[in-house]
């Protein structure tokens, strides 16, 4: 047993290390995702007004929803994770399809958003919508809004990979028994994306619209 | 799965009352209830209070230098005194240390 192991003393360090190396992972993506927040704190301050006229033209039920999906999505594949921990294949194939349906949800979503968004041209550069004395700031917000969403987005892609894996690789291996670690894993990752956007949602869409 | 479920519900009215207090501009109560709602899905979700010390150890690790690089990236546009940072950025503002030019 021990050779199968290897290098792991007992199934018990493998699992801890897996769940660690995520977790390790996840520490370096706070950092990229801490640069973008760090963009927001400095130029939500220095360019207040601009960066509230940018805020007042994000899509709030575009955004609300998208928000209720996340979590929602976040909250079914977590079930997924307690059903991999109980060996139930089912219950992992149906919860990954519910929250792999809802992020392609959110992902069509922000799409429609980000392409009502370009036609009333609020894409940063010459032709952009809003003009005034606080255009500079609004222009640097949009900036961030699509850099931010598209990061985002890209994170939202990678989880619907990983948790349409975890489906196909259970549904392939259900006479055998189940390997809950790839699942929780993958629901650390998911859950870290959901949190990301729980942070984003009221820095485009709520402080400074009021 | 009550526990996923209650901290599911938890979530959708902390997002409720984020939007009610968007409504009444109420800025840093919207920033303590996402520093909330990140919190129940690190508790919640991650299940961060159960996780292997070593992966507690780089989780805080990631937040420690999370505040290091917001700290000190702020510091200079929270601080400077001697000219305005937002107002240099897309139109050149006077810099009074040198004279206006009144040559003919």
């Amino acid at each position: 047993m021990s050779e199968h192991l290897a290098p792991y003393d007992s199934p018990r360090h493998r699992d801890e290390t897996a769940i660690a190396g995520m977790w390790l992972f996840l520490a370096s993506e706070i950092l990229l995702f801490g640069g973008l927040f760090l963009i927001f704190v400095v130029y939500s301050h220095t360019r207040a007004a601009g960066w509230a006229l940018g805020v007042r033209h994000t899509n709030l039920m575009i955004g609300g929803i998208n928000t209720a999906l996340l979590l929602t999505s976040s909250m079914a594949y977590t079930l997924g994770v307690d059903a991999a921990r109980n060996e139930n294949a089912r219950g992992v194939i149906l919860a990954g399809l519910s929250a792999a349906g809802l992020g392609v949800t959110f992902l069509c979503l922000k799409g429609w958003e980000w392409h009502t968004e370009l036609a009333d041209h609020l894409f940063p550069g010459p032709g952009f919508a809003l003009g005034g004395p606080q255009a500079g700031g609004a222009q640097l917000f949009y900036s961030f809004y699509f850099l931010s969403t598209a990061l985002h987005g890209l994170h939202m892609l990678v989880g619907i990979g990983l948790i349409g894996w975890i489906c196909l690789r259970t549904y392939r291996g259900r006479s055998a028994p189940l390997i809950a670690m790839p699942v929780e894993v993958v629901g650390l990752y998911w859950s870290f994306v959901d949190l990301v956007w729980v942070l984003l949602f009221p820095v485009l869409y709520l402080i400074g619209r009021v | 799965m009550a526990r996923v479920l209650s901290c599911w519900g938890l979530l959708l009215m902390l997002l409720a009352v984020e939007l009610v207090l968007a409504a009444v501009g109420a800025n840093w109560g919207i920033g303590g209830c996402a520093g909330l709602m990140a919190l129940l899905i690190a508790c919640g979700f991650m299940r961060m209070m159960r996780a292997p010390t070593l992966a507690a150890i780089f989780a805080i690790g990631g937040l420690f230098w999370l505040s290091v690089l917001l700290a000190l990236g702020s510091l200079d546009s929270f601080t400077r005194t001697n000219f305005p940072v937002g107002d240099t950025l897309s139109s050149p503002a006077p810099n009074p240390r040198i004279p206006p030019d009144t040559a003919p």
